[in-house]
């Protein structure tokens, strides 16, 4: 019986999700930026390909205005580079400005392949641009994500 | 494997059962019982929550990045199941080392009311070293004072190394909506002692006299605001001399809060019950007696009494309650109808 009751706790722990990154708050030359959001369960597997979704909060803490353009978004992962579609949280809108201390949360959706067969995980750098700063995060994506 | 152990599981209980078994049962039930809400609690103690009623309605959430007294930090609004606090995450680039000074951190509520956090004996001064990044916790004050809040303003004196004079973090906060059981804590166990007059009975039980008095436990826990799961315990004696009535069920409770301090419980539940007799003047000397399936559900009403605080948290309450108890026996001695009345006298944590 104490056996069966260790069994079942093992397994149940397998049941809590992986972590994919690491909370980070830094600062670029013109922008606070944060990926708070990170949703480490947020992964949906369609066709071959994985689904990533990442949440950033930017700040513009520059004395002037600046232009943020998203469309060059993208995750490199395997030693390719992906598209990744980034806009702004309420907005949805890919190219805007950005005043002086405010803030605002972009939403980014991409795709990978996935890699038939591997049995290790990968580490991908998600790269959003911000005006003529470069945000990049880690993210884990785990052997089990390419079952 | 994790199907496997199910599997051996839900066999090892089908046999029992159909053996009628009944000991066995309740023990398999009650082990896997134990161990999935075990495991249920962990889970939800791990589990953050971000305060959706103070979402920024830009962002869709409550963080807040500030670039102030040459230090980054970012602010959320976070709970978990029993406390509300901010998650206070600080980047320091400045090239000196900084003290956060968290035991004078400064609420101002709704525009002029002033609270410290300070005592609290969570809150410690963190000190950031020139390239660290540190996450800290600034405790709010309980759940139930906090959902009557509507803007929050929250000042963190900083001492950097070289000057003498203290520099302040200002954020602010604003509610954007309310949400039901703002107040209410969840992953919360309650332990109650009951007692109570038999009133009515029906069936094959009416043979064995007429009961006096009901005495037992019950064990809840909710895993949201108003859902939960539990066991009970129930004795019903004295059948003139024959013996008692030992009830033992698993239950589903519904609690609805009808003030803060005061909730109305209902528990259906499934069970069994066996006769336990008194060998001095048994009743059916010398013969098995057979136990039976049943069916119960209590109504309640909880008062809490008081409640035992540290920090800003709540650590245990008392309450007593009142109600009744009505449970059904499918065959045996016990088959048939029985009502009492419950007083109760509990304690939540």
């Amino acid at each position: 019986m104490k056996l069966l009751c260790l069994l079942l706790i093992a397994s149940c722990s397998s049941y809590f999700p992986p972590i994919r990154g690491q909370y980070t708050l830094s600062t670029l030359k013109h922008f606070m930026i944060s990926n708070m959001y990170v949703n480490p369960s947020n992964l949906l597997k369609e066709n071959g390909q994985i689904l990533i979704q990442y949440d950033v909060i930017v700040k513009n803490i520059d004395q002037k205005p600046h232009k943020i353009n998203l469309k060059d978004s993208s995750i490199r992962f395997n030693e390719k580079k992906f598209p990744m579609n980034c806009s702004r949280f309420l907005q949805k809108d890919q190219q805007f400005d950005l005043k002086n201390e405010e803030q605002t949360r972009i939403v980014c959706l991409g795709k990978v392949e996935k890699i038939q067969g591997s049995k290790s995980d990968y580490r991908s750098i998600i790269e959003i641009p911000l005006d003529q700063d470069i945000a990049k995060f880690d993210y884990l994506l785990r052997a089990e994500d390419f079952e | 494997m994790k199907k496997l152990n199910v599997f051996i599981f839900s066999l090892f209980l089908s046999f029992s059962a159909m053996a009628q078994n009944w000991d066995s049962v309740v023990i398999v039930a009650g082990t896997f019982g134990t161990i999935i809400s075990s495991q249920y609690a962990v889970y939800q103690s791990l589990i953050k929550r971000e305060l959706k009623g103070w979402a920024n309605k830009e962002t869709g959430t409550s963080v807040k990045l500030e670039n102030q007294c040459g230090i980054q930090t970012e602010f959320h609004l976070i709970g978990d199941y029993k406390r509300n606090y901010i998650m206070m995450a600080v980047s320091n680039h400045s090239g000196k080392q900084v003290a956060l000074n968290f035991r004078q951190v400064k609420f101002t509520i709704n525009g002029d009311r002033v609270r410290y956090p300070g005592y609290s004996y969570q809150v410690a001064d963190e000190m950031v070293n020139d390239g660290w990044w540190v996450l800290a916790n600034i405790p709010l004050p309980m759940k139930d004072e906090f959902a009557s809040y509507e803007h929050l303003k929250v000042e963190i004196p900083i001492f950097t190394t070289g000057s003498k004079e203290s520099c302040t973090i200002v954020t602010e906060f604003k509610r954007s909506a309310r949400y039901p059981n703002e107040d209410v804590s969840f992953n919360y166990f309650e332990f109650m002692f009951d007692t109570g007059p038999s009133l009515t009975q029906t069936g094959n039980v009416d043979r064995l006299g007429d009961p006096n008095i009901i005495w037992g436990m019950d064990f809840n826990w909710y895993f949201s605001a108003m859902h939960g799961v539990g066991m009970a315990f129930q004795w019903e004696s004295d059948f003139t001399s024959n013996g008692s009535i030992f009830s033992g069920d698993f239950h589903y409770v519904y609690r609805r809060f009808l003030t803060p301090k005061f909730s109305f419980n209902f528990e259906p539940g499934v069970g069994y019950q066996t006769l336990v007799q008194d060998y001095n003047n048994c009743y059916r000397c010398n013969q098995n007696l057979s136990s039976t399936l049943m069916v119960d559900y209590r109504l309640m009403f909880n008062y809490v009494l008081g409640t035992w605080n540290m920090a800003d948290v709540e650590i245990m309450n008392f309450f007593i309650g009142a109600g009744v108890v009505h449970q059904y026996g499918f065959s045996g001695e016990t088959n048939g109808s029985r009502l009492g009345l419950l007083f109760r006298l509990g304690m939540g944590f």
